[in-house]
């Protein structure tokens, strides 16, 4: 499984456990947040936050307030994790 | 020959300490994550009767001893700007709060007191009905128009900073974050609003009024006491369930009267949050302008509980142009939980 790979079945599992989605709809180009154009996931910014503290949990990291702002959608997620587990 | 009464004058007044949602947000000491759940809620600005630094370390009695003094102050500043007109003497007026407690003499009296149009007026005091407090207010003294002849005045007060619950260092996820939510919300202000009859076309009639409560969701809203003090109770799932209680008291006061959505220019819902906000939107199919008065209530002055729907009307009298014809909704949703509509038309 590649870091891509990985990264997005953590994604899926959190997404699963904590707000039932089914992991089939959480595919890179979807936005996490209600709000947002386009396809979304459908969760609230208090939503988005938690499953941001989930992710720092899962992998000892902390986000910081500007890259949290940046990562909007499942690809963006992905995409920051890699990058972020990469330089460890 | 029945008269029909119309909200006749309606004002508002807010605090003097007012703070953006990033500077409340980095007063309450929250993790940093969280700051999108203030900043990204609809409100540029909040008012609050005490500075964020004093609300923080008060006990509930000097909370209470503050709420007497500063929701005599903020009503008896709305209640002049609303009996400036020369509406004579009021002898009926209906206090409601929930955010504070006057041991007696009550808020209504103290402001009887001091505002010549209410001197010797009877006081009601109504309390406890939290954001949903504003219509039955006006229901009870639309009551009193039609049995008397006579105008009212309701006066809505709340200064939900006062009510401030202290939670360090971290915010409860036990209770799905309820205060956190809470304290990115809610907001001071009141609202002083005359009942009667009169001649003018700017002033809307009160066409009709609905009430539904729904008692399997007693416990998703309101207040609790904990150590000492009020704790707000605030559900996730409080704006699908409002939502639900609006659709239903909605209809039945807009089929009243043989409405669709899109034939009422003027939506005067509770500016809960935004998502209520939005979720009214998509439910009634209603556009931005309809709206709009709605969220710019939420995005001025925040959440002022039972007060904010008043703030809506007067924000519409001032910039809204409305019309002889024009139609009306307002909507709130309080603990019950409870959802009241009342339908409202300006002109004869």
């Amino acid at each position: 499984m590649t870091e891509n790979q990985e990264a997005l079945s953590v994604l899926k599992e959190i997404l699963f456990t904590s707000y039932n989605l089914n992991p089939e709809e959480v595919t890179p180009d979807k936005a996490f947040a209600e709000d947002s154009e386009g396809a979304n996931l459908g969760l609230d910014s208090l939503d988005v936050v938690e499953l941001l503290i989930s992710l720092e949990e899962r992998y000892g990291i902390e986000i910081s307030d500007e890259e949290a702002e940046k990562i909007a959608t499942v690809g963006d997620a992905v995409e920051y994790l890699c990058r972020v587990l990469d330089k460890r | 020959m029945t008269l029909v009464p119309k909200i006749i004058s309606l004002e508002f007044t807010v605090p003097r300490y007012s703070y953006t949602q990033d500077e409340i947000f980095k007063a309450l000491g929250y993790p940093r994550l969280f700051s999108s759940v203030y900043t990204g809620a609809g409100i540029s600005k909040r008012h609050f009767c005490v500075p964020l630094d004093k609300a923080h370390d008060m006990s509930w009695q000097q909370q209470c001893a503050t709420y007497i003094v500063e929701a005599e102050d903020l009503s008896v500043a709305a209640v002049e700007k609303c009996a400036r007109d020369g509406v004579g003497k009021i002898d009926r007026l209906y206090y409601n709060s929930c955010t504070g407690f006057a041991p007696g003499p009550t808020i209504g009296h103290l402001i009887s007191r001091r505002v010549p149009t209410l001197n010797g007026a009877r006081v009601v005091n109504l309390s406890s009905m939290g954001c949903e407090a504003a219509l039955p207010g006006i229901s009870v003294a639309y009551d009193y128009c039609v049995a008397w002849g006579k105008p009212a005045m309701v006066v809505n007060c709340e200064l939900c900073s006062l009510t401030y619950y202290p939670e360090k260092p971290s915010p409860d996820k036990e209770n799905d974050y309820e205060l956190l939510r809470g304290n990115a919300l809610f907001a001071d202000a009141a609202v002083a609003g005359i009942i009667g009859f009169d001649h003018n076309d700017r002033h809307p009639y009160i066409l009709a009024m609905k009430t539904l409560t729904d008692y399997s969701h007693m416990n998703d809203l309101g207040y609790v006491w904990s150590e000492g003090r009020l704790r707000l109770k605030l559900s996730r799932s409080v704006p699908d369930t409002a939502l639900l209680l609006i659709q239903k008291v909605v209809s039945e006061v807009m089929a009243e009267w043989e409405l669709e959505a899109k034939s009422v220019r003027f939506w005067v819902v509770h500016a809960a949050g935004s998502k209520v906000l939005d979720l009214v939107e998509s439910a009634f199919l209603l556009s931005k302008e309809q709206l709009w008065f709605s969220r710019q209530t939420l995005f001025r002055y925040g959440n002022c509980s039972s007060a904010t729907v008043g703030i809506t009307g007067k924000i519409i009298m001032e910039e809204g142009n409305p019309h002889v014809g024009d139609y009306g909704v307002m909507v709130n949703v309080g603990p019950g939980m409870t959802a009241n509509a009342m339908l409202i038309k300006w002109g004869s």
